[in-house]
């Protein structure tokens, strides 16, 4: 689906709105002071130490069949912690203890006797093994630099086109320690980070030539366009406002950064790749 | 006291045992009773007092902030005070991203855990309800669903909740799914006969989705239909590798339905299959994730299913709206259903068989299709999955939920769309993926166009165009005055000429609206009414 909202803000938001103090069923359990209306499965809201404590029991006591990640899968149980009904409908490890009391004897799932504590912060590896999954706000990027340096150099300074814009001693010195792999690669393809900056940039920002039915004509940086006006900031710095009914006034609008608009059109994914591998040497 | 007592009375009179079947074929104008005004999904009205010579004369009848408080004497829900949430946490303000109900004079609106009645003639709020969460995404909520005086409707937390038209008070409500399985709700029920259709959501975890009908008296499940097939023999049962990835496949049924009584069936789509960005754990075609399927609704039993998007690794749930219309194609009277899915192809089925007619994007560089099938299916290429390094993927997502409209005196479809390129990461390479398994960097496509498109039916070709300068992914409204209901993206309503693309009135808003328009006749005067957030706005005539 789209525009997830993460609950994060929302939930501090609501906790400081309701008052801290009030300790609620942590899943994390000891230590976990959470206000009254927290997000109890909101990554944020663990006790990191129960968590590592947990996961150190795990891999001791269950790992063997369950997986340092409790995913299960080939070679181990076929059930898997992270997608495990008894796992998300729990809350402090009060349902997964009484379950450990007996475990499943039919499915070969022991026994097993713990400390309440143990069995709470087993539960809160659990529960943030969940949020792992399912908090995609919070995933982790791999090595993203998987392309050939020697080729992204070659495509930068020939297919590319990049040297009509940017030198590796100019602007573009040092971008490889500036900015992380995932980074460089989001600002090469949109040519500066998904969004345009600032519109005070005339680098980066879109100019506009309006031309009045009087034949004057007008020129500064685009800082609104839609069907019905359009505005630009002239030399001055002055804003200045027309409004748009089809062709009149004429506009003309020239971006900056159509060449990195072509090229997405342009580029295999190899070559996205060893671009970013060959910018990332630039340290 | 008695005002009120007539009042329901009159509804029973006229909605007596649910929807007349006949909206479908003759739809109501002063009224708007379910989803999308009339079963078809067209989002067409037949009014035309509001019309392309005197639309310039539209002005502003009445706007209306909800008022959305968190507490309320009128309430329902699970929460107790004190309890933890789950996945999610009650939101403050109210955003109408779906379609209010037009009956005898009421509107009735709903957004995540909020419904309310107003006055139609005013705007004027008539009671409120607010649904205490457990949790959930709140990401939005599509509306709500009307069976003689019961109101229906879902929440963030997976809730069908019943109240009574005229008073707002809970007569029950029933769990559509478990919120701490992470679903979430957001759908329009719909009512067919003494079925009320309700789907639901949910696609951080990988959990299995169904499309369930209730009793509207008492609320007892009717039937449950899966999106994933359940048992061998079932179609498309091996287009799953195993029990675990078909049984958390996703594929989640969250647009309103629509619905042919003359064939009584209902046609529902699904969305994605999980986990949604890796598709190494459900090698496979995965049905009928990414699809839409014709039920009969008296039963849940599957008559048909075509796929949009096999094997989807890119979020391109298909759950746009599926609009039935009848029409002449190559020489012949067809019964079609027609869709701009999210992956930027426009399709035409025969929804008697589910045969395909018309395959063809309705964007200009879409790039992750191999080759299209002889039977219209899409074939798509494995290397633009998301890898480590990224893949640059368009068209990004061309639209989404917002009804697109069908107009049968243009034979045109109107979208509003959007096209660009993600770049798409696997993050996770283990051999059970889970989640969303991958990250869409940044926050949209990259070098996207925004636009409204008129599409042929009969060829998939583009009519006209009017681009917008950001993305153009909205719920639109035709009209027999020949008219075209949208917005510019940049806050201006505005109506289009349905042949031309031409813009012939706008006004600007204190924001972009959030849902579909509508219209309806009251006191013999057409109004149009859109929502922006938590503002409902109400344009007619000038006199």
């Amino acid at each position: 689906m789209i525009l997830k909202s993460p609950a994060f803000a929302i939930g501090v938001a609501l906790a400081l709105m309701t008052g801290a103090g009030l300790a609620a069923q942590g899943r994390g359990g000891r230590g976990a002071n959470l206000a009254k209306g927290t997000d109890i499965t909101s990554s944020r809201n663990f006790d990191m130490a129960a968590v590592d404590r947990g996961k150190a029991k795990f891999a001791m006591l269950c790992a063997s069949c369950h997986g340092e990640d409790g995913r299960g899968g080939p070679g181990k149980t076929e059930v898997d912690l992270v997608r495990s009904v008894l796992v998300l409908d729990d809350v402090g490890g009060k349902d997964l203890g009484k379950f450990l009391k007996t475990g499943r004897p039919a499915r070969k799932m022991p026994a097993f006797t713990l400390a309440s504590e143990e069995v709470s912060d087993i539960a809160a590896f659990l529960h943030h093994n969940v949020t792992v999954a399912s908090e995609r706000g919070a995933y982790k990027y791999l090595d993203v630099l998987v392309g050939d340096p020697k080729a992204g150099e070659a495509y930068f300074n020939g297919a590319g086109g990049c040297t009509k814009c940017h030198s590796v001693t100019g602007d573009l010195k040092g971008i490889g320690a500036k900015y992380d792999p995932p980074n460089i690669q989001l600002h090469m393809v949109t040519g500066g980070g998904g969004g345009r900056g600032s519109a005070n940039n005339p680098a980066t920002a879109k100019m506009a030539t309006i031309t009045l039915p009087d034949g004057k004509v007008v020129t500064g940086i685009l800082t609104r366009i839609t069907p019905f006006s359009i505005t630009v900031r002239d030399a001055s710095g002055a804003p200045q406002t027309f409004e748009r009914d089809g062709d009149n006034p004429k506009v003309v609008v020239t971006d900056p950064l159509q060449a990195h608009l072509d090229l997405m059109r342009k580029y295999t994914d190899e070559e996205m790749h060893n671009l970013t591998a060959y910018l990332a040497t630039l340290k | 006291m008695k005002s009120l007592l007539v009042f329901s009375l009159a509804l029973v009179t006229v909605y007596g045992q649910g929807l007349d079947p006949a909206l479908l074929k003759k739809p109501a104008t002063d009224s708007w009773p379910t989803y999308n005004g009339d079963y078809s999904g067209r989002h067409y009205s037949t009014l035309d007092q509001i019309n392309r010579s005197n639309v310039a004369g539209l002005t502003l009848a009445w706007s209306s902030q909800l008022n959305a408080p968190l507490e309320g004497p009128n309430f329902g829900g699970e929460h107790k005070d004190g309890d933890p949430y789950f996945w999610g946490t009650p939101t403050a303000g109210a955003r109408v991203a779906g379609e209010p109900l037009l009956v005898n004079g009421v509107l009735y609106v709903s957004a995540p855990d909020h419904a309310w009645a107003l006055d139609a003639r005013t705007g004027k709020e008539i009671w409120h309800y607010y649904w205490k969460t457990l949790g959930g995404i709140h990401i939005g909520n599509r509306g709500m669903a009307m069976y003689a005086n019961w109101l229906f409707f879902e929440t963030p937390d997976c809730y069908l909740v019943s109240l009574d038209a005229t008073t707002g008070h809970e007569r029950w409500h029933k769990r559509i799914a478990d919120v701490k399985q992470q679903y979430f709700c957001t759908p329009a029920p719909v009512v067919i006969k003494d079925h009320v259709v309700a789907g639901m959501g949910g696609d951080s975890l990988d959990v299995q989705g169904y499309l369930q009908s209730f009793d509207p008296e008492t609320g007892d499940v009717q039937w449950k239909w899966y999106t994933t097939p359940q048992k061998p023999g079932d179609p498309g049962y091996n287009t799953w590798p195993d029990e675990y990835a078909r049984t958390h496949g996703g594929g989640m049924p969250w647009q309103p339905v629509t619905y042919d009584p003359d064939l009584n069936l209902l046609y529902v789509t699904t969305g994605g299959a999980n986990p949604t960005f890796s598709g190494k754990s459900r090698k496979g075609d995965n049905l009928y994730a990414n699809s839409i399927a014709a039920l009969n609704p008296d039963t849940g039993k599957m008559a048909w299913y075509f796929q949009f998007t096999p094997h989807d690794t890119w979020d391109w749930d298909n759950t746009q709206n599926a609009i039935l219309f009848d029409a002449e194609f190559q020489g012949r009277q067809r019964k079609m259903v027609g869709m701009a899915a999210s992956n930027g192809y426009f399709f035409v089925l025969d929804r008697t068989n589910g045969k395909s007619l018309v395959t063809e994007p309705f964007v200009d560089f879409p790039n992750w299709v191999l080759r299209k099938a002889p039977d219209g299916h899409l074939i798509p290429n494995p290397a633009k999955e998301p890898s480590i390094g990224g893949t640059l993927i368009a068209p990004g997502k061309a639209t989404n939920w917002p009804p697109s409209t069908f107009d049968p005196q243009t034979g045109l479809f109107y979208v509003g769309m959007t096209q660009g390129y993600n770049i798409l990461y696997a993050s996770d390479t283990s051999e059970r993926p889970e989640g969303y398994a991958g990250i869409g960097t940044g926050s949209g496509p990259y070098g996207s166009a925004g636009a409204i498109r008129a599409i042929d039916y009969k060829t998939g070709k583009i009519r006209w165009s009017f681009p917008l300068p950001a993305s153009g992914v909205q719920g639109l409204l035709s009209t027999a005055g020949h008219l075209l209901f949208g917005h510019d993206t940049a806050r201006d309503f505005m109506a289009l000429d349905v042949d031309t693309g031409k813009p012939l009135w706008h006004a600007q808003l204190a924001s972009n609206p959030t849902n579909g328009p509508q219209t309806f006749l009251l006191d013999g005067k057409q109004y149009i009414l859109t929502a922006a957030g938590d503002t409902l706005y109400a344009f007619t005539l000038r006199k």
